[in-house]
């Protein structure tokens, strides 16, 4: 199963909102994934364990030291985008 | 032309002798953090002062950055020296906190004007200084209903009805005495304004020899009704009748419905009010109007009591009762604590929640002066409080601030501590110290103290600590001495002799927490147990087996699972309450945008404003990641930024501003949350984030002009 890592600044408000966008898409597509969240301090150590790491476009660029794959996701609430920039990972 | 005859303010006198005894130069910053008021005001003292000097032969010398100095021959310095002395007292200057509680009060003793230029000469600060005070002291007398009016060229009045009055007037009161500090309040007002004020705003109210005559009616009138009640509650009862009598006297009644009346009249609590209002009646000579003794039940029936008297048919058909169960079950479930077995806990909240009712009813203040300490020791449990006083809220209908979700906090937190108490892990402790006398005594009979339920072994110096820890068959130690847990194969918690809240903290947990049963056991020790009785034919991976079974069965059950857990949080529609709501404002930047989001939070002090700058910091720091989707910004810090309880706000912009954000700019609808903890919030931010992706609702939310109609648009997003 696939993991996935959601990561914004606090790890608590707009990650939690785009968490669940990604899990209801994912489950309107019948995939099976693991969807975490966290904030840009745990980053780090926690995507050595997932496939993919998902932000917003502000932070990309904090996280591009990850050896992990990075999506950016411009409208957290477009399920059109997340499904457009997350299942080309599948 | 004033400004050459006007004497030297008491300020300026104090700083003429404070510069007259100076040799070196002092900086205008350390000259106004000395005399506790602004810079800006201390050079307008200095510029009046140097031409007080100049007169005296002396010359006040000022230079960027060095500061000042004075200089002059020495006979001329003792000749200023006397005159500067002569006049009245060197005065001490009052802090900030006073200037405040001064508006308040003269705001609320001459509420139809006062003008800043009143104050400016009775309190000596600038204006600049003064109107900063006079904002803390608006969003004070908010807070209680009443409303400070600017008017240019007019001066400033309050508006207020008699209730909110009273309690904003009751409120700067019980503050004011609770340390028994009015009357030392009193004096220096006096004296910081030179002793001449005739608008003394303290004055004509509660004097001592009226509180005395107040007692003495309560003592007379002894009813069983005030026996219970706690010295807070007495205290702010003799405050409640000390006003009613000054505001009857000037003819200032309470306003009641009539519904409301006969209500009260109905109750026996009414009766004992009625006897207590003849009382007052004949000792103080005044009519009190049955308004009055209605407003006085209600102050019987909110004052908090130590224990509980319920009415003899029972408590069942109250729906106090019901609603103290659903509290605990709450706690409980949140918590994962077995909490509803605590009779204790259930008494307690009785007793505190039937006063609580009649004061959330009515809108009566209540003080919790450890709301803060008591939030930032307990955050889990604050926290699951909270969540029952969103059910209770939902409940009732009336509003649950702060200071009573603190109070609830306290029970619960009793309770918790009770059943730690009895779990069974008190241990036997020894305690040891270098010598192993002198401070050690000490330090064991503190830590007896902040430590009930733990048994003590006694004290030893290090060097016994191995043979004694056998003797009394102690099972754990406590050092101030480093010792290596090895040399004594029992566990070692090295503290210092003197330890801080912290360090005691520390303790407990380890006392606590680190107890065998929580603890995963020894994988190794547990192959060595099999290796004895059986032949281990995979050592790998029984190994990884055991491993897995550890870990699996033996530690605490994982925290945020349940799904159970989520039942009682808060829902969208409960936290964008319509005070949160601001619809079609003006901001010019995001700075603006993210003060007006936070402002109606901070005014209800459920944030702190360290939360709003942190949230300014993140968005400088990490650029406008929180612009989530087109024109919607979400906004937020973390919840040890300032977080006093969940809170939700939303603002609709007139005209859209710019974040910095490369596609998602400008924004439109800004929604400002602080959350607790990770999970209490998720309930209401996946209803938000429904309504946030639904077009056709977001499009009314932009074009809605009243809050009623954002109302209409969240409510079908609540499930």
């Amino acid at each position: 199963m696939k993991k996935i890592l959601v990561v914004c600044s606090n790890g608590l408000g707009s990650s939690l909102m785009l968490k669940s966008n990604i899990q209801k898409v994912l489950q309107e597509k019948g995939i099976d994934a693991d969807v975490e969240h966290c904030d840009l301090g745990s980053a780090s150590s926690l995507a050595s364990q997932a496939d993919l790491v998902v932000t917003s476009q502000a932070l990309a660029h904090e996280l591009n030291h990850l050896a992990v794959p990075v999506a950016t996701i411009v409208n957290f609430i477009s399920r059109k985008e997340i499904e457009e920039k997350v299942l080309s990972y599948f | 032309m004033s400004d050459m005859i006007q004497p030297l303010t008491p300020r300026q006198q104090s700083i003429g002798l404070h510069l007259l005894h100076q040799r070196d130069f002092e900086t205008v910053g350390s000259l106004a953090s000395r005399f506790r008021v602004s810079s800006r005001t201390i050079r307008y003292d200095l510029n009046r002062l140097e031409d007080w000097f100049r007169k005296q032969g002396l010359e006040l010398d000022r230079r960027p950055r060095r500061g000042v100095i004075l200089r002059g021959t020495e006979s001329g310095r003792s000749l200023a020296k006397k005159q500067l002395n002569a006049p009245s007292p060197r005065i001490v200057p009052l802090t900030r906190e006073e200037r405040i509680r001064f508006i308040i009060a003269s705001l609320l003793q001459h509420p139809e004007r006062v003008t800043l230029d009143e104050w400016v000469r009775e309190l000596d600060v600038s204006r600049g200084t003064l109107l900063k005070d006079l904002k803390i002291a608006e969003k004070r007398l908010a807070a209680h209903g009443v409303v400070v009016e600017r008017i240019p060229g007019f001066g400033i009045r309050l508006r207020a009805e008699e209730f909110h009055w009273r309690q904003a007037a009751a409120s700067l009161l019980t503050d004011s005495w609770a340390s028994g500090e009015l009357r030392l309040f009193l004096r220096r007002i006096r004296e910081g304004t030179g002793g001449t004020s005739d608008r003394d705003p303290f004055g004509e109210w509660l004097p001592q020899k009226m509180t005395r005559k107040i007692e003495s009616a309560l003592f007379r009138w002894g009813s069983p009704l005030i026996q219970e009640l706690s010295d807070r509650a007495l205290q702010g009862l003799v405050v409640h009748i000390g006003l009613a009598i000054i505001r009857l006297r000037k003819h200032k009644d309470l306003v009641m419905s009539e519904g409301e009346l006969a209500d009260l009249k109905g109750l026996p609590e009414f009766l004992e009010a009625k006897r207590l209002s003849d009382l007052l009646e004949e000792k103080f000579q005044v009519t009190i109007p049955e308004e009055e003794t209605g407003y006085l039940t209600l102050h019987l029936l909110g004052a908090q009591r130590s224990r509980v008297s319920l009415p003899k048919d029972g408590e069942k058909d109250q729906p106090i009762g019901r609603y103290v169960d659903a509290i605990i079950h709450i706690v409980e479930e949140t918590l994962q604590l077995p909490l509803k077995t605590d009779q204790e806990l259930r008494e307690g909240l009785l007793a505190h929640l039937q006063p609580a009712l009649v004061r959330l009813r009515y809108g009566f203040f209540i003080k919790n002066p450890i709301v803060k300490e008591i939030r930032s020791r307990y955050p889990q449990i604050y926290a699951a409080s909270q969540k029952a006083a969103f059910w209770l809220e939902r409940e009732t209908g009336y509003s649950v601030p702060p200071e009573e979700i603190g109070y609830i906090t306290m029970h619960m937190g009793a309770a918790v501590m009770r059943l730690k108490e009895k779990e069974p892990m008190v241990r036997r402790v020894l305690l040891v110290c270098a010598s192993g006398v002198g401070t050690a005594k000490l330090l064991e009979s503190f830590l007896r103290r902040e430590l009930p339920g733990v048994s003590w072994a006694g004290v030893t110096s290090a060097a016994r600590a191995r043979e004694v820890a056998e003797q009394t068959r102690a099972d754990f130690v406590v050092s101030t001495v480093p010792m290596e847990p090895s040399s004594l194969d029992l566990p070692v918690f090295t503290i210092k002799p003197v330890p801080n809240r912290e360090e005691i903290e520390r303790l407990r947990k380890a006392l606590l927490l680190d107890h065998p049963q929580v603890a995963s056991p020894s994988i190794s020790r547990l192959m060595e147990l099999i290796e004895a009785y059986a032949d281990i034919h995979d050592r790998a991976g029984l190994e990884q087996t055991l491993q897995g079974w550890a870990t699996g069965h033996l530690s605490r059950p994982p925290a945020h699972h349940s799904s159970e857990r989520t039942r009682y949080d808060p829902m969208l529609d409960q936290l964008l309450r319509k005070e949160h709501i601001l619809v079609g404002h003006s901001c010019t930047d995001w700075r603006e945008v993210v003060r007006t989001g936070s402002a109606p939070l901070l005014k209800q002090g459920m944030i702190e404003s360290s939360y709003v700058e942190q949230i300014e910091r993140n968005l400088v720091e990490h650029g406008a990641y929180m612009v989530i989707a087109p024109g919607i910004a979400l906004l937020h810090a973390r919840p040890e930024d300032g977080v006093n309880a969940v809170c939700m706000s939303l603002v609709t912009l007139k005209n859209p501003v710019c974040f910095g954000h490369e596609q998602n700019d400008p924004v439109d609808v800004a929604i400002t949350f602080a959350a607790l903890d990770n999970n209490m919030h998720l309930a209401a931010l996946s209803q938000l984030m429904e309504l946030l992706s639904d077009e056709a609702s977001m499009k009314k939310l932009r074009e809605a002009q009243t809050v009623e109609q954002v109302t209409q648009i969240i409510q079908p997003f609540v499930s």
